[in-house]
């Protein structure tokens, strides 16, 4: 349990963490909006806030404005079935289906790893759909590591089966992972034989990947390690296949179920607990909505995942189109991850020439390597994405962003062309902030940053096309990144 | 035009960068230059503690352990019963000189085998259901009910590559701060632009709102501080070049510079040993043993060695039986605690081999939280009341530390501090392209 699901208990009375005592009191108030469709009214209107809200959780990175342009005149029901709306698949790297020879030429190797994080960054960033993101949600849900998997082709393929199976099935992709060579290496699954049993791979698979704990016995590990056993990898194929001399085709005792079981009756048997339920829904609830949980909620999202027999795209549009999703209760109400961080400066400053290895190593630096999460848990995200270190490599970031460099340039006349009055500095402040933070500011706040972009201009002298004027506007950009606001998702 | 601090100050008209932050004369300091510092070094993953200190005459030993035993002959004996691993054998003369303490057998009730459960059992020094607070944080918390609306003169805690971990964490907030690099962090808080903070609004974006402004100050009231402490000592001995030895280095030069910081962590991840463990696992114990001597040398040349100790963790140890490659999770294991004022010796004893509970593993001697309540009392001068509070019960001491430094050695004096100031900050393109072509997460 972290602090995030302890906040729950709030509501319940309990002391909150993660507070400072003196601010107001945790005011997680419960959001009495449920699944049904959300409703545009004079109160909770379709404005441009909701519209970026709806971009923001949906998509890998922040939108520019254009974009929010665009879903305003949407409306949230075409909005939301626009983002379902896949690109087609993208081409891949020449070396994708390169059959494995051994030994391994590790120069080869580590270049294709670079270009497997540039060619998926590139693909991130250009993405107008979903498609992107529950590629990535499926990374951190089941994870593999690329420091020790190495072979980039194999984290390709894991990535390409998310792309593949981004809105399918769960129960489905969770057969196949079972079977996907970059997990049984991840975990060990190939090594698991009826001769040497090895729990890795059963105990993340409940643990982590479908049931939570406590749902289970250490028996029930043992019993499904066994059922997994006899899984090898075939690097000529990029594949893998079960091994009828190393499984243990023995009787066992599974969650209360007895058979011969392989791999795929344990993951059916998984998929009739309605604890695979809920705690898949959690999972999709905290990534998306909130990392405060709402249990009503994660009750009603368990209940059709069961009633849609697992298929996830009906369910996650249900849960975007709904009143719950677009509350102003949740609307900035989560941290921005580096990934979001970045690919959303990216977008919003325009950038053209971007060096995308060394965004690569910028992700690094701000704590999420790409294809090198932690730990099989994954990054645990929210909070746990800032801290006193990796704040102030944010700050720095948005400072050097506003200047050009060799890893990517700012294109500030389509910046100012999507504008629609650069010319008076207060509007133009106006827009940058309600397309930049998710929270309104106050008078004085804009009032302060209208005096960083004026400098000791009178305002009635404003050009924002006159050479002198670019400088100013990237100390804006600048100050408006470098608030607390900016890191709000 | 310069874009810096205090060009903006003087364009803004603010009085402080740093928000609300308010001196903290009131406050007690954390620290003085005698008053003790505990370094928590995690090895992440479950550390093979049966294969650490070795039961080397033990038949049960090696008959469950066909793969991963180690031979009689290469074991480092401690006694006639136990010995070290041949990794470990820069703590032989540790253990020589008393300087060692080795608490054997160290779990609890009803151990879970999960490494995330497990995790937070031991940082937060609890068993219970929920677990929302580590014992550290709790004990800072109790010493300084007000941070951070009164920040003392140095953090509280500095956790090196890891964040908010459980461990430092306290009812209302994390307690620690995050420095991986001293130096990057003082470049990166240069030159912000800060202009009024609209006041949070209600409700949770409001709450996310206050948790990255008081980020945002912690790490701007402190970077300089610790740069300063960093910059004004140097090691004095050579460390293994490992990241673990570095992290161990730099906290080296942050307690002999004068940072009143009474916790630090430092981890080393890898120790998940369920596959070739013969040719992982005696690294890595290699890795732990050579810089943790490093430190302890380091600390004694720097006239700081009876003012620190060092206490290794582990959220389990593994199975007694390998899995034919190396050994699953398991129960309980031996922790260390290193430094001039430990008690050396052997506290607890080890688990019988032959009686192993359902799962097949070992049965432990020691609660956890009997080494905490002892790390609480002896060295920090919690009251057994205050130690029971924050482990939510009484668990019995061992007589790990002495209060004071033991006789026989004597501590060189503490060299001088000198204030140093910064280097230069450079252009935030360079800091940027600096930091991250070096490829290490901040």
């Amino acid at each position: 349990m972290d602090r995030r699901e302890v906040l729950t208990l709030a509501v319940t009375g309990r002391k909150p963490a993660g507070r400072r005592r003196d601010s107001a009191p945790v005011t997680h108030r419960k959001v009495n909006a449920g699944l049904e469709p959300y409703q545009p009214t004079p109160q909770q209107p379709w404005n441009r806030h909701r519209a970026a809200h709806l971009l923001r959780r949906a998509r890998l990175g922040p939108p520019r404005r254009s974009e929010i342009d665009r879903f305003m005149k949407l409306g949230p029901v075409a909005a939301v079935a626009e983002l379902f709306r896949f690109p087609p698949s993208p081409e891949l790297p020449a070396w994708a289906d390169e059959p494995i020879e051994l030994p391994l030429d590790f120069e080869a190797e580590y270049r294709m790893q670079q270009e497997l994080v540039a060619w998926w960054l590139r693909l991130a960033h250009a993405d107008s759909s979903i498609r992107e993101r529950l590629v990535y949600f499926w990374s951190n849900h089941f994870v593999v590591d690329m420091q020790k998997v190495f072979v980039a082709r194999l984290i390709l393929k894991i990535n390409r089966l998310f792309r593949a199976e981004a809105l399918g099935n769960i129960r489905a992709l969770t057969r196949q992972v079972g079977q996907d060579p970059a997990m049984l290496i991840y975990l060990d699954g190939n090594l698991n034989t009826r001769y040497g049993i090895n729990e890795n791979y059963a105990r993340e698979l409940l643990e982590l990947f479908t049931m939570g704990r406590g749902h289970y016995t250490q028996t029930d590990v043992t019993e499904a390690a066994r059922a997994l056993t006899g899984w090898r990898i075939n690097p000529a194929l990029l594949g893998a296949y079960r091994h009828p001399l190393l499984h243990d085709n023995g009787r066992k005792t599974f969650l209360g179920h007895t058979g011969h079981w392989n791999d795929e009756d344990i993951v059916d048997i998984i998929f009739e607990q309605h604890a695979t339920a809920v705690f898949l829904a959690r999972r999709l609830y905290r990534h998306f909505v909130s990392p405060v949980e709402d249990a009503d909620l994660v009750q009603a999202l368990a209940d059709r995942l069961m009633a849609h027999d697992f298929a996830l795209e009906p369910v996650l549009q249900e849960l975007l189109g709904s009143a719950h999703f677009m509350a102003d209760e949740f609307v900035g109400a989560d941290i921005k991850s580096p990934l979001d961080f970045l690919l959303g400066l990216l977008r919003q400053f325009h950038a053209t020439k971007i060096d995308w290895s060394f965004m690569g190593l910028i992700l690094s630096v701000l704590g999420q390597t790409p294809f090198h999460p932690p730990n099989v848990a994954g990054w645990p995200g929210h909070r746990d994405w800032l801290s006193t270190s990796s704040l102030p490599f944010r700050q720095m970031l948005a400072q050097a962003a506003i200047y050009p460099s060799r890893w990517f340039v700012m294109d500030y006349h389509r910046f100012l062309h999507e504008l629609p009055h650069p010319e008076d500095p207060r509007q133009l402040v106006r827009d940058v902030t309600t397309d930049f933070l998710p929270l309104a500011l106050d008078e004085r706040s804009e009032t302060e940053l209208l005096a960083i972009l004026l400098g000791s201009l009178p305002p009635n002298q404003w050009n924002p096309y006159r050479p002198a004027a670019m400088a100013r506007v990237r100390l804006l950009l600048q100050a408006v990144m470098q608030m607390a606001e900016y890191q709000l998702h | 035009m310069k874009v810096d601090r205090r060009w903006f100050l003087k364009l803004s008209g603010m009085a402080t960068l740093a928000g609300g932050w308010r001196p903290a004369w009131a406050a007690p300091a954390p620290g003085t230059a005698s008053s003790p510092v505990l370094v928590v070094l995690e090895m992440l993953g479950g550390n093979d503690g049966l294969n650490t200190v070795i039961p080397y005459t033990e038949a049960a030993y090696y008959d469950q352990r066909p793969t991963v035993a180690v031979p009689e002959d290469d074991v480092r004996p401690l006694d006639n019963r136990l010995g070290l691993h041949p990794g470990l054998a820069a703590w032989e003369p540790l253990w020589a000189a008393s300087d060692m303490a080795v608490v054997l057998g160290v779990g609890y009730p009803d151990p879970d085998l999960s490494h995330f459960r497990s995790t937070d059992i031991w940082r937060g020094g609890s068993t219970a259901p929920v677990i929302a607070t580590g014992w550290l944080g709790r004990h800072l918390e109790a010493l300084y009910p007000d941070y951070p609306d009164v920040r003392p003169e140095a953090p509280l805690a500095i956790e090196v590559k890891s964040a908010d971990t459980l461990l430092l964490r306290g009812r209302d907030q994390g307690m620690g701060m995050a420095v991986n690099d001293p130096a990057a962090l003082y470049e990166l808080t240069s030159g912000w632009l800060t202009v009024h903070q609209t006041p949070p609004p209600a409700g949770r974006a409001g709450d996310e709102l206050v948790f990255v402004r008081s980020l945002a100050e912690t790490s701007s009231v402190y970077a300089e501080r610790i740069y300063s402490a960093f910059a004004a000592t140097a090691n004095a001995v050579a460390y293994p070049a490992t990241p673990l030895a570095t992290d161990l280095a730099m906290v080296a030069r942050l307690i002999a510079g004068g940072l009143a910081t009474p916790v630090y962590s430092v981890l080393l991840g890898g120790f998940d040993t369920h596959v070739e463990q013969a040719q992982v696992h005696p690294a890595l114990l290699r890795t732990v043993a050579d810089a943790v001597a490093a430190f302890q040398a380091d600390l004694d040349a720097l006239g700081m060695a009876g003012q620190v100790v060092l206490m290794t963790m582990s959220e389990f140890g593994r199975r007694v039986r390998d899995n034919g490659s190396g050994t699953d999770h398991g129960t309980a294991a031996p922790l260390f605690l290193f430094g001039r004022n430990v008690r050396g010796g052997f506290y607890g004893h080890q688990p019988d081999l032959r009686e192993l509970d359902d799962a097949g593993n070992m049965i432990h001697a020691v609660d956890f939280r009997q080494v905490y309540a002892s790390v609480l009392q002896q060295w920090f001068g919690a009251s057994s009341a205050l130690a029971a509070d924050i482990l939510d019960g009484e668990f019995p001491t061992l007589p790990l530390l002495a209060a004071t430094a033991k006789t026989g050695r004597h501590a060189p004096a503490r060299m001088p501090v000198q204030r140093r100031r910064p280097a230069p900050r450079r252009e935030p393109a360079d800091v940027l392209e600096l930091i991250a072509l070096r490829g290490e997460g901040l």
